[in-house]
């Protein structure tokens, strides 16, 4: 098979027949359910789904874990078990924050553990671990704010094209493979856009933007510190969900974001 | 010929002999390590690109030394720590994507080292040398034929001792298996180096 369809059969086709597939599942068990109920469940599983089976069919996958990238899709796994968990149980809102923010905190902290190791030292390490940790946090709450808001295919669209673009970025930053994730990870919430067409009310709210934050956030880290994507381009990628929040904030005092 | 004439020459041929080995090229005595000189050494590679074509390539960084030890050759030993992030191809987009987590990961893994484990003499000029490389992260064992090259005095009277070995690894057992149609799965490696005598060094038997 020549190499670019091979690549875009494991990057695009494999990770939107994965999601898709999961999403058609849920929607046919249960299709009295509004889709607006249905999402937070199905959403998230879908687009885990989308990521573990790219990642794995990119061979980037390992156990125990050997690199950084490794811990993405387990990390994407944890999101997804922590927001099912809270469709199961109901918690308060500060117990959600408080879970949310410890598997935020993790992401910079195995990700970048030899960086600590060997390079930065504990109070350098503690440093990085808890301001990227806390930029990952704001960054989910944003991401939710703003679907608990939206409806339709106008989020998954600029999601797709955020994850687009950091997939060119993180290729510029000499690294394909960082790249190919990326364009899962796109692949993935496409899937939401196209279904958005057919069903208005899709929303991403309750969880799906827990997962999605983690893994874009995790692919930043990593080409930042592991390949050579620029501090201004990293904080450009970061800036723009900020824009799309902004964009759609009515009044700054009923904007504050909270997981739902 | 009597007895005592016959005594008297084994012990001068004896004499000869120990006086010879204190006389002998440095390779001829026991223990003796010798300081990689990086000016005069080269790490180079060579892998196939699409099948089509070979890559060539070197490492710039490194360091190392190694032992001899005649008399117990066993005791001889080898050691060698390599910059990932030195890869050179002659082509500056290419070494950024060969030290990003796509192959090398040289942020990562910053080091490339191999340990010998066992040295066997195998003639005057070559040894087998079994030992430990660490690439990517992972260690394996490999064993490596070491060729001696040369040995003689400089210019400024340091006593040099050249080696080379040539061994080929295969990438995916060191975790690199990502574009295995565009990347030769088999890295041919290829270690020239000239070691430096370290006199006060002289008498430990190994590089350790």
């Amino acid at each position: 098979m020549p190499a670019l369809i091979d690549t875009l059969a494991r990057t695009v086709l494999l990770p939107v027949m994965a999601s898709g597939a999961l999403l058609f599942i849920a929607w046919r068990l249960s299709r009295k359910q509004p889709v607006t109920t249905r999402g937070p469940w199905a959403a998230p599983l879908a687009l885990v789904a989308g990521l573990v089976l790219g990642q794995g069919a990119l061979g980037a996958m390992a156990w125990p874990p050997m690199e950084a990238i490794h811990w993405l899709p387990l990390l994407a796994l944890l999101a997804t078990a922590l927001v099912l968990l809270e469709r199961g149980i109901s918690s308060p809102s500060w117990a959600k924050h408080g879970l949310r923010l410890v598997l935020f905190m993790a992401l910079p902290f195995s990700l970048l553990s030899p960086l600590i190791e060997h390079s930065w030292g504990p109070v350098e390490g503690f440093l990085w671990v808890v301001a990227l940790g806390l930029a990952g946090f704001g960054l989910a709450l944003v991401f939710e704010q703003v679907a608990r808001r939206s409806q339709g295919f106008a989020l998954p669209l600029q999601l797709v094209l955020l994850a687009t673009g950091s997939s060119i970025a993180l290729v510029l930053s000499g690294s394909l493979l960082l790249g190919q994730l990326a364009g899962i990870l796109a692949a993935s919430i496409g899937v939401f856009m196209v279904l958005a067409f057919f069903f208005p009310s899709l929303s991403l709210a309750g969880g799906t933007m827990t997962v999605f934050s983690i893994q874009l956030a995790g692919l930043w880290m990593v080409g930042y510190f592991y390949a050579e994507l620029t501090a201004t381009i990293a904080l450009i990628l970061f800036l723009a969900p900020l824009a799309v929040w902004l964009s759609r904030a009515t009044s700054p005092v009923r904007f504050v974001p909270r997981f739902g | 010929m009597n007895s005592d004439t016959r005594n008297l020459i084994y012990i001068v041929a004896l004499s000869l002999v120990v006086g010879l080995a204190f006389v002998l090229p440095a390779s001829a005595r026991a223990g003796e390590v010798y300081q990689v000189d990086s000016a005069h050494s080269s790490i180079l590679f060579k892998s196939s690109h699409m099948g089509l074509g070979n890559t060539y390539g070197r490492f710039n960084d490194f360091s190392g030394k190694f032992a001899i030890d005649q008399k117990n050759p066993q005791n001889s030993s080898v050691e060698f720590t390599v910059k990932a992030a030195s890869i050179d191809t002659g082509d500056a987009q290419r070494d950024k994507h060969l030290k990003s987590p796509d192959f090398l990961n040289a942020k990562q893994f910053p080091v490339i080292t191999f340990k010998s484990q066992q040295a066997k003499k195998l003639d005057e000029k070559s040894a087998e040398v079994k030992g430990t490389l660490t690439l990517h992260g992972i260690s394996k064992t490999v064993t490596v034929k070491i060729q001696k090259i040369g040995e003689g005095k400089d210019p400024w009277g340091k006593q040099r001792l050249g080696i080379e070995t040539t061994f080929t690894v295969k990438r995916s057992e060191f975790g690199m298996n990502f574009m295995p149609m565009a990347v030769g799965e088999q890295v041919k490696l290829i270690i020239s180096v000239e070691g430096i005598l370290q006199k006060d060094e002289g008498r430990h038997a190994r590089a350790d």
